[in-house]
């Protein structure tokens, strides 16, 4: 074989090794998604602070039998932001009766204020809970009404809303 | 006083030096970087996902020598499977996935995933992809956690 021979079956050869024919490559990776619940929510009880007296404050803790509570339901132990819109005063025709120094506790596994509720302070701004393994979460929510000494009689009433967001 | 080489050598080294920087077949290699993660979605409501999402969007990287043409070619799910087999339509737009060699500058090169796509690597020796998508979550939608696989196959040409 010629020197001639032998350099053309050598650039075959290396052009053979160089360019060979296509290769795939293939690698995977996962979508993923997670669908929510649609969160319920019920207001189930009223804070009730039942007859006060002109000059004399009234407190409902969480966990008496007339606080106010509230039923909400989602996706099983999904995070979740909670936050208020909370009355300054409850109002009796032209007359106001001054609510303030709220609390609250909110449980995911029990109907219950008394046992395995964690405590926060119920405002405008969100705390973040949890919902309880069956999807359940119960809020409870207290206050003080302030009558003053010249507080006049009849039935006050205000709307206290709680809001729920997933995040 | 340096020798001058036959000219049937100087053709060989020349050849030999050809044939090593030309990359073979092996040099290819592709990896799943991240999971395009549309997070917690809404019944009724679809939610999308970004390729220039950086935290949320399918990637991968391609190692590849500079002067290469490879075809990216995408292995799409129509849906994600959820609990008890429930399924969860899932689209892909024709500007959800994304390109980017490694060391070229700009802003990368937006395509199709449902075709094909043939391009030319100038830089090396990695190649960025990146996959978006959209869900379509039903209004009776079942509640849970959905996968599906998404493939990245990559040929030398």
């Amino acid at each position: 074989m010629s020197t001639r021979t032998k350099l053309g079956a050598a650039i075959l050869l290396a052009l053979g090794l160089g360019f060979s024919t296509a290769q795939a490559q293939s690698a995977t990776i996962q979508a993923l998604a997670t669908v929510l619940a649609p969160i319920t929510v019920s207001g189930a009880r009223d804070l009730d602070f039942g007859s006060v007296f002109p000059g004399v404050n009234k407190t409902i803790g969480v966990t008496a039998a007339t606080s106010g509570r509230f039923d909400a339901t989602g996706t099983p132990l999904a995070n979740v932001n909670i936050s208020f819109t909370l009355p300054a005063t409850l109002v009796s025709g032209a007359n106001n009766l001054t609510i303030n120094t709220w609390t609250g506790c909110w449980n995911p596994t029990a109907n219950s204020a008394a046992v395995a509720c964690t405590a926060f302070t119920p405002s405008g701004s969100t705390t973040a809970v949890s919902f309880g393994a069956a999807g359940n979460l119960w809020v409870f929510v207290g206050a003080t009404v302030a009558p003053t000494a010249g507080q006049a009689t009849g039935s006050y009433s205000a709307s206290v809303q709680m809001t729920l967001a997933y995040f | 006083m340096p020798r001058r080489l036959p000219r049937r050598f100087a053709g060989l080294l020349l050849l030999s030096t050809f044939v090593a920087t030309q990359p073979s077949a092996a040099q290819i290699t592709v990896a799943g970087v991240r999971d395009l993660s549309f997070g917690s979605v809404t019944r009724g409501i679809p939610a999308s996902i970004s390729p220039s999402d950086v935290v949320n969007s399918g990637q991968w990287n391609i190692g590849v020598a500079a002067l290469r043409t490879i075809r990216l070619t995408f292995t799409l799910p129509t849906n994600l499977t959820g609990p008890g087999g429930a399924t969860l339509p899932i689209t892909f737009g024709n500007s959800d996935a994304w390109r980017k060699e490694t060391l070229a500058l700009g802003a990368g090169t937006f395509f199709n995933p449902n075709n094909p796509v043939t391009f030319l690597v100038l830089l090396g020796p990695t190649v960025t992809v990146r996959l978006g998508g959209l869900v379509s979550p039903s209004v009776s939608q079942v509640a849970g956690s959905y996968q599906g696989t998404v493939i990245l196959t990559v040929l030398l040409l």
